[in-house]
């Protein structure tokens, strides 16, 4: 009994502190939930084929240490800083099963998350994030630095405010923006997407699915849809200022002699799905391939 | 499709819910949000409401001669005033509740903070509602920015410098949308790309507020 109390006390206690190197394993069932708050420096998430969580690494200066614990249904890696976290610069690495639902958030770190199946959550004040692999779904954020999603991911929320947003590989449900990065989506047969920036260039290459919708809003940013010659879609484009290219040959028309408003409204093939464009004065171009 | 029970996402297709813009299945996940929220049920209550007062606004608006001198004389109806000025309104009601997810979200604004922004006089010369709409929002996004500004020095400074300029950004955005409403104030989709822009810079300050709490 006092054994097991100790090692419960060890496996919840911090495991190192600042400039240490950590070495810490959990079990950790299949489909696990798996918290990781990694204060600064990075942090790259793996998944495995093991039922544990494996921490390693080197924790910052002004850390304090590693807590690895919870249940095997829900797991917490947590940097514990003392002061400032964003001045806490540790480098780790945590394994997780492959299935698992992960949730990383971090001050100031670049996260990078392959190889799992499960849904990828991450957050960053200040840093790029990465999700590559099979991800099923991954909602990602980052206020300064870039976010970039290359999963086959049925669902993706993908935002940055500094910073450029790309998804590769994508497919069903996506929302994405920016407000000066570009914003690149490129991928599979879509649902449904929505795309926004203020002043980034939107590039959107895909498929829809018939009745899917596409919505994009861009103030100043160019708006590039390459879509395939056979797509079946209802066209509604609207630019206060900015001008429009369209390869399937209608061309807009001026609202008013007063204004460069232009709207193009058409069907392209059987039509079906939906595709809404409006920007104030950045450009479309609708490009067939 | 709509996560049940995820009140941000509910809170984002409300606008396409009212409108009807929706598919069956997200109809459905909204339908069934609402009912077990609180919070997300009195949104739309609100916005409901807006519209329906909205409704009963006059169905055209002359732009003010003193901005586009010459321009108001020679306007000509372009589309049927009612269906643009509804859409116009609808907007003007999204930014409603766009400013009441921030007055939710926001914090006390502490003693000093300006509770006015230079956003309140850019919007003198549209619409009404949209002007009551924006001095909301400004109110609104000073008690995030004073949440912000309180974590200032939890922030890393490179980041400070690239937030401050990202709002520029989406200010001077807001600056270009409302320059084009003032030669056009009824158009539907500047009334909508206003509201959307607000909403940008209001989902902006709370992802900092979240991400650093």
């Amino acid at each position: 009994m006092l054994s097991e109390l100790m090692a419960v006390a060890f496996l919840a206690a911090p495991v190192a502190g600042g400039g240490e190197r950590v070495d810490a394993r959990r079990a950790a069932a299949a489909d696990a939930i798996v918290e990781i708050d990694g204060a600064g420096g990075s942090l790259r998430i793996v998944g495995w084929d093991k039922g544990e969580v494996w921490v390693t690494g080197t924790l910052g200066d002004g850390a304090e240490g590693l807590e690895l614990s919870g249940s095997s249904r829900r797991i917490s890696v947590d940097v514990d800083t003392m002061g400032n976290p964003d001045s806490v610069k540790s480098d780790l690495e945590v394994h997780v099963p492959a299935g698992a639902r992960v949730e990383v958030s971090a001050m100031s770190a670049d996260i990078t998350v392959t190889d799992v199946t499960g849904t990828v959550t991450a957050d960053t004040v200040a840093g790029d994030v990465s999700v590559t692999g099979s991800a099923k779904e991954v909602s990602l954020e980052s206020v300064n630095g870039s976010v970039t999603a290359a999963c086959a991911c049925a669902r993706a929320h993908v935002e940055s405010v500094n910073g450029a947003v790309t998804v590769r590989g994508g497919h069903g449900e996506i929302e994405a923006s920016t407000v000066n990065g570009a914003l690149t989506v490129t991928g599979g047969k879509f649902e449904r997407a929505k795309l926004e920036t203020v002043n980034g260039r939107i590039t959107f290459e895909g498929e829809l699915v018939p009745r899917a919708t596409l919505g994009i809003e861009s103030v100043g940013g160019s708006v590039e849809l390459r879509l395939p010659a056979g797509t079946d879609a209802d066209f509604t484009i609207n630019t206060f200022s900015g001008s429009i290219r369209n390869d399937w040959g209608e061309e807009g028309r001026r609202t008013s002699k007063y204004t460069r408003e232009q709207e193009l409204a058409f069907t392209a093939g059987s039509g079906g799905a939906s595709v809404d464009v409006q920007t104030l004065s950045g450009s479309v171009f609708l490009t067939k391939r | 499709m709509i996560t049940t029970m995820d009140c941000d996402r509910t809170l984002e297709a409300l606008d396409d819910y009212v409108d009807g813009a929706l598919d069956e299945a997200a109809f459905q996940e909204v339908e069934l949000h609402l009912a077990g929220c609180a919070d997300c049920a009195a949104e739309h209550r609100m916005l409901r409401e807006l519209l329906a007062r909205a409704a009963e606004l006059p169905s055209s608006v002359a732009p003010p001669r003193d901005l586009w001198p010459g321009i108001a004389e020679r306007l000509a109806p372009r589309r049927p005033a009612a269906s643009r000025w509804t859409m116009g309104l609808a907007a003007a009601a999204a930014l409603a509740v766009a400013v009441t997810m921030v007055s939710r979200s926001g914090r006390e604004t502490p003693a000093g903070t300006p509770t006015a922004t230079p956003v309140a006089a850019a919007a003198e010369g549209l619409p009404p509602a949209l002007e009551q709409a924006e001095a909301d929002y400004a109110r609104a996004t000073a008690q995030l920015m004073a949440a912000i500004e309180a974590r200032r020095g939890a922030l890393p400074p490179r980041t400070v410098a690239a937030l401050e300029e990202n709002l520029k950004t989406i200010d001077a955005a807001l600056a270009d949308v409302r320059t084009a409403l003032r030669s056009d104030p009824a158009n539907p989709h500047l009334n909508l790309l206003l509201a959307s822009t607000h909403q940008r810079k209001v989902e902006v300050l709370r992802q900092v507020v979240r991400l650093t709490t």
